[in-house]
């Protein structure tokens, strides 16, 4: 494993670092977990709630890094499938994989992996604004993978035309891209905050 | 015996966090006080490896911590000023079987030993309860319980009673006061440290006085005016 | 913590003690009929059928002899769905198909609800162990799947006091609510639990026992 973290500067030996990997990548998948429990707008009445949710996800990319960041969402899925009311509505267990939404879950795999290479790349590079804007990018080149699992999904288990499946999600577009806004701000504030900690392979 | 600081320092950067630190703390009850930013902090997690010095060593009982993190852990309990932070599972019983896992093989053993630490510590009542739905007071008595299940040697414990009000802090002191184990206690609570054997009292890395508790604290008074 | 913050956090621990039949049932043969049932239920195409499957789920639900009050929350959520969705499908495909489907997903929530609200923890973690143990060869550690599991299902109080925590801190400056505001002092916040839950973690001799 590559870098030392910031908080054993001095000698900071390799295997303490797998056991600081899992509290962060447990806590991301409770961030997740707890943005997700946060009341949000429920458009179609609750079929598809708009949460935090996919806020939480791009933040695990970009501040965990694609490795952690999918291990975050891997817990996450975990915990629902064992049957953790830590699913939008308060819901958990298969079920809620198997239901018509269970793709936009599956989704946030993909989803975390392309945020992660994306920001780790910015975050490397860029400083200031540039930063700001390339994990806004970041954030956006997420939305596509996980629609492209969510809908196929949702068209899968109601019988009904991918282009019909489309239709019926493009309402929650306009807060992803919101939410991939706001996860830019967040991630490049954070990285300034904390200095050495956020970001790959730290 | 007892833990030993080999002429330890430490940097960040160009700022001296620890300097020079050469400390043999071999007594029942040693305080260690120092304002805020003075190392102390730093210094007592060195003990388990949390923090390793950019010179010199620690030993526990004659074993290398940057060597052997893994023994001198098993030697160390270590108590947090936030037993939120220690607090690794999500309930009272399963963080309590938590500090067994490894010693203990047979299951019922473990639950025979958690019973008996949940009634020695009053936590029965909550045994099932999510941690995060204790009081203050019950969340540093389950980490202080956890911690002693795993049999420690030296009990080491960074500021326990700073976040906890005048009731559960002296609670705190006076489950710290009984143990058996030698206890190194950093603290602003200096009324806590009367009957130790030896305080330490550190500024800027360095210490400044190592006294009985009445002189070392009769300095650090005068130090910070 | 106050208002929702609280609610919140009420959520983890879902289990209830009991004496039903499903209670005294181990968790691996629970797991394991939860598997078939939700096949089976996928399989079904007559809405008669999964009407049916959907109402013995709801039965099986109900013999866990769980106080209703635990399960309103969660059941209110599940509804509205199950309407929307009901009407959705058989705007676009018909009643029989809305049937057949709504009755899938309800029979699925059930089922898994009733393992979930039998089965204490950690005997589902001990099960994860259990079932991850061949993948163990390639390099995935089963107890450390558990491990994170369990340390996350901790987290999410944690990190709800830490975004209330947050939101306090705003609410005493004054500030609106903002991105500037609230978001990036609570993954602060956040990021720095994770480092502090991490030394905790050391602290108590995790991840040191290979070396001995």
């Amino acid at each position: 494993m590559p870098t030392p973290a910031v908080d054993d500067r001095g000698s900071a030996p390799g295997r303490d670092r797998a056991t600081r990997d899992i509290a962060r990548v447990a806590v991301f998948a409770a961030l997740i977990a707890a943005l997700t429990l946060v009341p949000g707008l429920y458009l179609f009445g609750g079929a598809v709630p708009v949460t935090l949710q996919t806020l939480a996800v791009t933040l695990a990319g970009v501040l965990l890094g694609p490795r952690r960041g999918v291990l975050a969402v891997l817990t996450y899925l975990a915990m629902v499938v064992v049957g953790l009311p830590v699913a939008s509505g308060f819901r958990g267990g298969l079920g809620v994989l198997a239901g018509p939404t269970g793709g936009f879950l599956v989704g946030f795999v993909p989803m975390v992996v392309v945020v992660g290479v994306l920001a780790a790349l910015a975050l490397r590079r860029l400083r200031g604004a540039w930063l700001t804007a390339g994990l806004f990018g970041a954030g956006l080149a997420g939305i596509p993978a996980l629609y492209v699992v969510g809908i196929a999904w949702l068209a899968a288990v109601l019988g009904v035309p991918l282009g019909t499946a489309a239709a019926m999600m493009a309402p929650f577009l306009v807060g992803d891209v919101a939410k991939a806004a706001v996860a830019a701000v967040v991630g490049s504030a954070v990285a300034r905050a904390l200095p050495g900690v956020v970001g790959p392979g730290r | 015996m007892g833990v030993r600081f080999h002429r330890v320092g430490l940097l960040r950067g160009d700022q001296v966090v620890l300097a020079d630190v050469d400390l043999e703390l071999t007594e029942h009850r040693v305080g260690i006080i120092g304002a805020n930013g003075s190392g102390k902090s730093t210094l007592v997690r060195m003990i388990n490896g949390l923090v390793h010095p950019t010179t010199g060593s620690v030993s526990v009982d004659g074993v290398d911590v940057a060597r052997n993190p893994g023994r001198a852990r098993r030697k160390v309990g270590f108590l947090f000023s936030d037993a939120d932070h220690q607090i690794v599972m999500p309930t009272v019983r399963e963080d309590l079987d938590f500090s067994l896992r490894r010693r203990v093989r047979s299951r019922s053993d473990r639950a025979d030993l958690v019973r008996r630490a949940m009634a020695e510590f009053g936590l029965t009542a909550m045994a099932d309860r999510p941690c995060h739905a204790l009081s203050g007071g019950e969340k540093q008595l389950l980490a202080l319980a956890a911690v002693l299940l795993a049999e420690p040697d030296v009990v080491v414990a960074d500021e326990p009673t700073t976040l906890l009000d005048r009731s559960n802090a002296r609670l705190i002191a006076r489950r710290l006061a009984g143990l058996d184990q030698q206890v190194l206690l950093v603290t602003h609570h200096l009324d806590l440290l009367a009957d130790f054997d030896r305080v330490i009292v550190l500024a800027q890395g360095r210490v400044v006085a190592d006294d009985v508790p009445a002189r070392a604290i009769r300095h650090y008074t005068e130090l910070v005016g | 913590m106050t208002g929702f913050w609280a609610q919140t956090t009420a959520i983890v621990g879902v289990h209830h003690p009991g004496l039903s039949p499903l209670h005294r049932i181990g968790a691996g043969a629970k797991a394991v009929g939860l598997l078939a049932a939700v096949a089976v239920v996928l399989l079904v195409d007559s809405p008669w059928i999964a009407a049916a499957l959907a109402g013995f789920a709801v039965l099986v639900l109900v013999s866990t002899r769980v106080p209703a009050a635990a399960l309103t929350r969660p059941l209110r959520a599940v509804v509205v769905m199950l309407l929307v969705l009901t009407l959705v499908q058989a705007w676009l495909l018909g009643w029989p198909q809305a049937v057949t489907g709504s009755s899938r997903v309800l029979a699925c929530l059930a089922l898994a609800w009733a393992v979930s609200l039998t089965t204490p923890l950690t005997e589902v973690l001990d099960l994860i162990s259990r079932v991850l143990r061949p993948l163990a060869r390639v390099g995935v550690d089963p107890e450390q799947v558990a491990m994170t599991i369990a340390l996350a299902i901790r987290g999410v109080g944690l990190v709800v006091a830490a975004v209330a925590q947050a939101d306090e801190a705003r609410h005493a400056r004054g500030s609106r609510l903002s991105v500037r505001a609230l978001v990036v002092p609570s993954m602060v916040r956040t990021i720095k639990i994770a480092e502090a839950l991490g030394e905790g973690l050391l602290a108590r001799g995790y991840g040191t026992h290979r070396e001995r």
